[in-house]
């Protein structure tokens, strides 16, 4: 007859809660109880909606509130919050009378944020207006579209007369340099 | 408890905390290097500013390392403003753009006033300087510079008065006294050399028999200051000029007229056709391949001339109905001339480049621009040796023509990026995946920066760093979570994005959790 100290008593009855630590470990993503997943509930702020496919754009995209590139402005950040889209494209629209009339220049995809050079626009010495769209396409919810960013694009005086050469150096200034 | 019990639970605990760490999706156990970042907050609601922290100061937050401590991150309220535009006789001046700076950029913020020359937003109070232009600098009305407005005014709205404008006549001619149409002349700050008045003209054409009319431009500007006029060639190269600068010119007394004069340069007809690429299913997309020729243009001798060599650059759509050809004039000079396939066809092409000099009068000049095949890339998302499935990887040329391209959702399972890509400079961002079923995140993004050069294949590696969870609180001055606000955390020594998300809106109002790399 085998009979176990108080001792052994005690290692036997905790050896499950040791094991279950164990497996708790090993499994490796366990919360500990009193922290929240990382959003309890979606948002519901006037504009933005997180689940929409679009949201949180900055800066906004208003037709009252024109985005500025150029000038002393030579890179303008846009941003959203894209979710659940399958692509995503950033669209110039040439506006009647101006240098883009009746062209779409696509200038990104896949992202969900842009970079607008000025130097990237369609080059003109005369300042001038284009929309900027985004459009993503869901193959759950479709296509959405942020309502266009309205961009004025302004040429700085240096651009005009001694601007960078886009294309690297000038041919003549390349080989005097080499 | 015997010792070999309470070592077993510390065993058991330890590795309980190490697996914590390693799922990355929790506060560690224990403190870990504390470490700051830099915040921007984004507001939801409609008419408020897009940046809500203090504008023109980094708001930097710093983290204990402790998952006890909680970092606060206070949002300014911003607070309602108004303006109103009026011309010099004081009538109000509708369709005027007010650009707001606060010590970041000149356009930080935007607004356009309505047909009463009213505008009003709300605003985060600070010191702005501000440009209020007629016309959003797109037309002839001169724009006025407001350096230091404290905004928004107490006790009431702002009132902007456009200066007194004054009748700058002029004409642009060759030395020989012959009028020339269609040149584009624009008008700057001499004081503020970079800020356009949005004062721009086009000198007019005549009929034959007024030839001393032909040339001549009329313009509204500042009746006092001094101001930079250039005087180009427009954006499709319709007239072929090369540009002039006037540095520091005064408006002349009334019924004097501002002569430019170019010295007779010769011009030749550059015809080129772009090799585009087969028919596909690109073809529409092929209508919006773009032409840009730029170069130098000598100056030649001509003693009353204000021409003393200079700058040509002008971009043309390519006309794909017609075999992919061009047409430009351009004067004597060397250039070079590129080809931006359409975007969509960036994918599989390169941006293809000749250069060229040109002879004046001798008539067309033929050349071919090529498209070079794009370099074959594969971008890798790993932790450690293991590459990660469904990272988001965004990139962002940073070289001409400044593209962004991104892995699209189907792809993300490969782990990365794969596909073809232009020669150049790229910033490239990865968003790690996030765990579906917790929504907990175990990285903090990523980013760095590479070289895309002459060769067959490119490959890049990005490597997620171990990193930590903290809990954060956003708040009002009255200390009252701001739910639904939208947090992004910064690098602040190189600015790359770290993590973004949204505050609780309802329950826990003004909580979120973000997630830092070790340092």
């Amino acid at each position: 007859m085998v009979t176990e100290t108080p001792r052994e008593g005690l290692v036997r009855s905790a050896a499950p809660i040791v094991v279950l630590l164990f497996v708790l470990a090993g499994g490796g993503c366990l919360w500990l109880p009193d922290l929240p997943p990382d959003k309890i509930d979606p948002p519901t702020a006037d504009d933005d909606d997180d689940s929409s496919l679009i949201s949180f754009c900055t800066p906004r995209p208003r037709s009252a509130e024109p985005v500025l590139v150029g000038g002393p402005t030579l890179v303008r950040e846009l941003r959203c919050r894209v979710r659940g889209a399958q692509t995503i494209t950033w669209t110039l629209i040439g506006l009647d009378g101006t240098p883009l009339e009746g062209r779409e220049l696509v200038v990104a995809s896949g992202v969900e944020r842009i970079e607008l050079h000025r130097d990237s626009l369609p080059w003109s010495p005369q300042p001038y207006r284009v929309d900027l769209v985004l459009s993503v396409f869901s193959q759950t919810q479709g296509t959405a579209f942020a309502p266009p960013w309205p961009l004025v694009v302004v040429p700085d005086a240096d651009d005009l007369v001694n601007p960078e050469p886009l294309l690297g150096p000038q041919p003549g200034l390349e080989e005097e340099e080499g | 408890m015997s010792r070999r019990i309470a070592l077993l639970l510390l065993l058991a605990v330890a590795t309980l905390a190490s697996g914590q760490e390693q799922c990355g999706g929790v506060n560690p156990v224990t403190p870990v290097p504390p470490r700051s970042f830099r915040v921007e907050l984004h507001a939801a609601h409609a008419g408020q500013q897009n940046a809500r922290s203090a504008p023109g100061v980094p708001s930097v937050a710093t983290w204990s390392g402790r998952a006890e401590d909680q970092v606060d991150v206070q949002l300014v309220p911003p607070a309602s403003m108004s303006g109103v535009v009026r011309d010099s006789a004081l009538q109000s001046v509708g369709d005027a753009c007010v650009f707001f700076d606060a010590g970041g950029q000149l356009g930080d913020v935007a607004s356009v006033t309505d047909s009463s020359g009213l505008m009003s937003r709300l605003i985060v109070p600070a010191t702005y300087d501000l440009v209020v232009a007629p016309d959003c600098l797109t037309g002839t009305g001169a724009a006025v510079v407001l350096e230091d407005q404290q905004l928004p005014v107490e006790g009431g709205g702002s009132e902007w008065t456009l200066p007194q404008p004054a009748v700058f006549n002029g004409r642009v001619q060759t030395t020989g006294g012959i009028g020339i149409a269609g040149a584009v002349v624009s008008f700057y700050d001499a004081e503020r050399p970079e800020q356009h008045l949005g004062v721009t003209v086009v000198t007019q054409d005549a009929p034959e028999d007024q030839p001393l009319d032909k040339g001549r431009f009329s313009a509204l500007v500042p009746a006092e200051g001094r101001f930079d006029i250039v005087i180009s060639a427009p954006g499709d190269g319709g007239v072929p000029l090369p540009p002039i600068r006037l540095v520091a010119e005064e408006v002349p007394d009334p019924g004097l007229s501002l002569v430019v004069r170019y010295p007779p340069i010769q011009t030749s007809t550059l015809r080129g056709v772009v090799q585009l690429p087969p028919p596909s299913e690109t073809s529409y997309a092929n209508a919006e391949t773009r032409v840009l020729v730029e170069g130098w243009v000598a100056a030649p001798l001509a003693p009353d001339s204000d021409f003393d060599g200079g700058y040509f650059r002008a971009e043309v759509p390519l006309d794909v109905g017609g075999g992919g050809t061009f047409s430009l004039e351009v004067p004597e000079g060397s250039y070079r001339v590129a080809a931006i396939p359409a975007f969509e066809d960036l994918g599989r092409y390169d941006v293809g480049a000749v250069e060229i000099d040109v002879p004046g009068g001798v008539g067309d000049i033929d050349v071919e621009v090529p498209l070079a095949d794009g370099v074959f890339t594969r971008i890798e998302v790993l932790d450690g040796n293991n590459p990660i499935s469904g990272a988001r990887v965004e990139l962002q040329m940073l070289t001409w023509p400044y593209f962004a391209f991104g892995n699209e959702a189907f792809l993300e399972d490969l782990g990365g990026f794969l596909g073809f890509l232009p020669r150049g400079n790229y910033r490239v961002e990865v968003t790690p995946p996030i765990d579906e079923e917790t929504g907990a995140k175990r990285w903090a993004r990523t980013s760095g920066t590479f070289e895309v050069g002459r060769g067959e294949a490119s490959v890049v590696q990005l490597f997620l760093r171990r990193s930590d969870q903290f809990e954060g609180f956003v708040f009002t001055g009255q200390t009252q979570g701001a739910g639904g606000v939208r947090v992004l955390m910064f690098d602040p020594a190189d600015g790359a994005l770290l993590d973004e998300t949204i505050t609780n809106s309802e329950t826990s109002a003004g909580f979120f959790r973000g997630i830092l790399p070790r340092p």
